[in-house]
């Protein structure tokens, strides 16, 4: 946690997002507390499907209607909850002040609309009347890599990493100060992934922008990241700088984690996965939602929450058995 | 763009001739002496013998389609009725455009009234509004479009007096009954196609984006949603025109409305065989014309679609190349 | 061996999915109902199709006696529709399985040999799908003459195109099949991997299709006889109930009432049916 005593840019306490799916309850995120501050960069880890683009978009307030709501918690943005806005003043922050870069570029842009006018749309949106949003989309494109008079040309004229660049440059077109990025590389050949992500990078140290990235790319995250928050079954179970979580991770789910990284330096013949399966987000088990999976589980993981434990130098790991683990690792 | 017009216009020549054709055949293996159709049954062997030289019936069938064709191609002449000797080119003008009016208020009241209701339908899925509209459009399919003209006959006409129930003396009014008996089969069909496209494209990542970027919710749906919609609607205007045109026949029966329709319809049960081929022709142009700028409407709505248009113009001058 | 398996398997999967529908059954039971009631008229009705009832002269609004009342011949409605319903509904499922199996054969020719054969064919389409439907259905019906039979092959012609455009297509896609390459690998003469093992895989449109083609047939067959060329009054085929009793509108509205009804009521629940198969068939279209 940070230690300034002035409030965090960004603070989400308890956050707590359902939906409704075939007439069950999927509990996407249970109880996520997170704060990050400007010019920071927060790394949400965790595999597929453990809530991180649902937290994303609970911030921004724009879940799929049907059926999906935020149940609880707060979600602070310089001390104001954005959960209790009205719509209409929610939609002047979407887009503004904080903005987000989707997952697939191939189906993140509308297909009938002239990829300059889907920029120019953002900034139309939320600038002075006067303000001449064409030149502003132009820089923007400019401003990405894309020649300015690409502005007039459609979708599918682009490629998949033209069409990322896109995606980024409406997302930065207002110079937003909180920046959520969900999984901005995975949908891209290998080789356009580092100068996407460069180009975030760069407009962030511009701009000074608070920069959420979603990902499960461990490498991103060693490059890019101060701190880091490992996500398990919409539960936070570690959260730390870099360092901590990278040099001293503590959880069992976050050592498996790693554990099923390839390591450059060492001959390993085998990589390490965690055996079994996430849990079923309609059913999940009591107590830590990860001791089905965990090896060191006793009966008292079983029951109740879990509560987390914080050292001093802000690392949190949210495990009833830390003590004998670390001590075991030690 | 142009060329693809072009093109699709040439294409329609062989169309337009094969109907000619097929017609015409058609006609010909109708039961019934045209002589003594127009004649009248008190004619003697004689004047019908007279008769059917003069109308080239005792030439082959090759010849006679051949002199049709060429009369209608190369000079633009449908022939004559049977029975009032009208020239039939210059009678269908003015029976068109009234089928248009019809076809046209018909489309306007369905599309007008059925997208918004498909739209809305869409964006409260599985609550009341999706309920109440999809049952109204169910119902709205079920009706036979010559029931509800005369269950609005009895009402409108009847009961209350307010519209007539036949001819076109009243102007506008007139073609209000006859566009509201045929718009709710049209409506009803354009809410259902509006709702299930709508849903298709709600959920799309690209609706996200807008939402995201701040974009107020009713312009999420108008500006985003429903220009994505739009495609599979466009097809369901054309086949609605398409059947306004053909089916435009009952209802215009019902009203005494005189349009292509009615002429048609009392060319058959007159056996005025000339009167039914130049409809038929003069129908099936207005229907593929109308296909045609449905084709454009799908360009003009999707930048995609325009491509490929454009990319088969040039896909096609490769192949000419490649022949040279 | 494995495809028949698959087959039963996706069956019984359609069944249930249409089991759980409310609307699609509630289609079935109306549909099973009326084709009771119409097959079986005599059972249901104290009336003859024919007999006059001459008291109704004075009065034929509905009664006790006549529960939807007389018609202008005096003629019991309610008994009317029940026989009429046994033209509508046979007219409706006969013209769609005589246009169902032309159309299958066509559109499977074309989809199967594509190339020439394909072109050829779908130009004709192309030249009879350009007359709009009805009217190509007035031309035939004025060709053949009016009538039972002849309604029902006006009908069947005008809905070829449709079917065989719908089966071609998929012909298209499920050619490219692998199974397809090891059945003619295996020397299958071509009406077999065509009928046998193709067809089987592209069908699920056509029975949808076909479902709701009976509801429009029906509606089709109804404006046919309406206008004075389908079937002819006093045969009791609903369009011609409607035909007839249209000069009494003003004063005895209740005769053009009820055989619409029986058409609508028809059609509805065709259309739930019709609209429950699709989604049985195709869970992707459902939402």
């Amino acid at each position: 946690m940070p230690e300034n005593q002035n409030m965090p840019f960004l603070s989400v306490k308890d956050l707590v997002t359902e939906y409704k799916s075939d007439g069950k309850i999927v509990h996407a995120v249970n109880g996520v507390s997170l704060t990050l501050d400007r010019g920071r960069t927060l790394g949400l880890v965790g595999e597929t499907g453990a809530g991180k683009t649902t937290i994303a978009k609970s911030i921004m307030r724009i879940l799929p209607d049907v059926g999906s709501k935020i149940v609880g918690g707060q979600v602070l943005l310089d001390g104001r909850n954005l959960l209790d806005l009205p719509e209409h003043e929610m939609r002047k922050i979407r887009g503004n002040t904080i903005s987000m870069i989707f997952q697939d570029p191939m189906t993140a842009l509308n297909p009938v609309q002239r990829v300059g006018e889907q920029i120019a749309e953002v900034v139309k949106l939320h600038s002075d009347p006067g303000t001449d949003c064409e030149q502003r989309a132009k820089e923007m494109l400019e401003v990405v890599g894309i020649p300015a008079e690409r502005y007039y040309e459609y979708p599918h004229q682009f490629s998949g990493g033209m069409k990322q660049r896109v995606v980024i440059a409406i997302a930065l077109a207002c110079n937003p100060l909180l920046l959520l990025a969900d999984e901005p590389t995975t949908a891209l050949d290998v080789t356009i992934q580092a100068q996407v992500m460069d180009l975030i990078v760069d407009l962030q140290k511009k701009f000074q922008t608070a920069l959420l990235l979603i990902t499960h790319d461990m490498g991103v995250v060693a490059t890019v990241c101060d701190d880091v928050a490992v996500i398990y079954a919409g539960h936070i179970v570690e959260f730390g700088s870099k360092e901590q979580i990278f040099d001293h991770p503590t959880h069992p789910y976050t050592i498996g984690l790693f554990g099923a990284i390839p390591d450059m330096n060492e001959d390993e013949m085998w990589l390490h996965p965690i055996e079994g399966l996430p849990p079923d987000p309609t059913d999940l088990p009591e107590g830590c939602p990860f001791h089905p999976r965990c090896k060191h589980a006793t009966d008292a993981c079983k029951h109740g929450p879990i509560a987390p434990v914080t050292t001093a130098d802000g690392h949190m790991c949210r495990c009833c058995r830390l003590d004998e683990i670390s001590k075991e690792a030690n | 763009m142009g060329r693809y017009i072009l093109k699709r216009l040439l294409w329609m020549i062989p169309i337009i001739l094969g109907v000619t054709i097929l017609v015409f055949a058609m006609m010909t293996v109708c039961p019934g002496d045209p002589a003594e159709i127009i004649l009248g049954s008190t004619a003697t062997q004689a004047d019908l013998a007279a008769k059917r030289t003069q109308l080239g019936l005792d030439q082959p069938f090759l010849v006679r389609l051949g002199k049709y064709m060429s009369d209608v191609f190369l000079r633009f002449d449908l022939g004559k009725s049977w029975i009032t000797g009208v020239s039939i080119s210059a009678s269908i003008p003015e029976r068109m455009s009234r089928t248009m009016i019809l076809a046209i208020v018909t489309l306007v009241i369905a599309f007008g009234l059925g997208i918004p209701l498909g739209i809305t339908a869409a964006t409260h899925q599985n609550k009341w509004q999706d309920s109440v509209s999809m049952v109204l459009a169910l119902i709205g399919v079920a009706i036979p479009n010559f029931w509800l003209a005369l269950l609005l006959i009895i009402l409108f006409s009847v009961k209350l007096g307010w519209l007539p129930a036949m001819g076109i003396e009243a102007g506008l009014a007139s073609y209000i009954l006859p566009a509201l008996s045929n718009s709710a089969g049209a409506l009803a069909n354009a809410a259902r196609q509006t709702r299930s496209s709508m849903l298709d494209v709600i959920r799309a990542d690209y609706i996200t984006t807008a939402r995201a970027k701040g974009v107020p919710e009713r312009e999420v749906i108008t500006k985003h949603a429903l220009k994505n919609a739009m495609i599979p609607i466009i097809t369901q205007m054309g086949t609605t025109f398409g059947r306004l045109l053909g089916g435009a026949m009952v209802i215009e029966t019902i009203f005494s409305l005189p349009g292509m329709g009615l002429y048609v319809i009392n060319a058959v049960n007159n056996r005025d065989y000339p009167v039914v081929q130049g409809g038929a022709i003069v129908l099936a142009i207005a229907f593929s014309l109308a296909m045609l700028l449905i084709d454009l409407l799908y360009a003009a709505v999707d930048p995609r679609i325009k491509a490929q248009y454009a990319s088969a113009k040039k896909g096609n001058a490769k192949k000419v190349k490649a022949n040279a | 061996m494995l495809k028949p398996v698959k087959k039963k398997s996706e069956f019984a999967r359609v069944m249930k999915q249409l089991a759980k529908n409310k609307l699609a059954i509630l289609g079935l039971i109306i549909l099973l109902a009326e084709i009771i009631l119409c097959a079986g008229a005599p059972l249901f009705t104290k009336y003859g199709v024919a007999e006059m009832d001459y008291m109704s002269f004075m009065d034929p609004t509905p009664s006790a006696e006549h529960i939807f009342g007389c018609d202008s011949m005096g003629f019991d409605i309610y008994t009317r529709v029940l026989y009429g319903g046994r033209y509508s509904i046979t007219i409706g499922i006969a013209a769609i399985i005589i246009s169902a199996c032309i159309g299958i054969v066509i559109g499977s020719v074309a989809g199967y040999f594509g190339g020439q054969v394909d072109n050829v064919i779908m130009r004709l389409l192309d030249v009879i799908q350009a007359i709009p439907g009805m009217l190509l259905m007035i031309v035939i019906s004025a060709m053949l003459g009016p009538g039972f039979v002849n309604t029902i092959l006006a009908l069947s012609v005008s809905s070829i195109p449709g079917m065989a455009r719908m089966l071609r297509a998929n012909m298209m896609k499920e050619r490219g099949n692998e199974y397809i390459e090891a059945s003619q690998s295996i020397n299958c003469s071509k009406p077999r991997i065509i009928f046998i093992h193709l067809l089987p895989n592209c069908i699920s449109p056509i029975i949808v299709q076909a479902t709701m083609g009976v509801a429009q047939t029906i509606t089709l067959a109804a404006s046919l006889s309406f206008i004075g060329l389908g079937v002819q009054p006093p045969t009791p085929e609903w369009g011609a109930m409607l035909s007839a009793s249209r000069a009494y509108i003003r004063q005895y509205p209740h005769m053009v009432i009820f055989p619409g009804l029986a058409i609508a009521v028809t059609v509805l629940a065709l259309n739930l049916l019709g609209d429950g198969l699709r989604d049985a068939l195709d869970p992707k279209l459902k939402n």
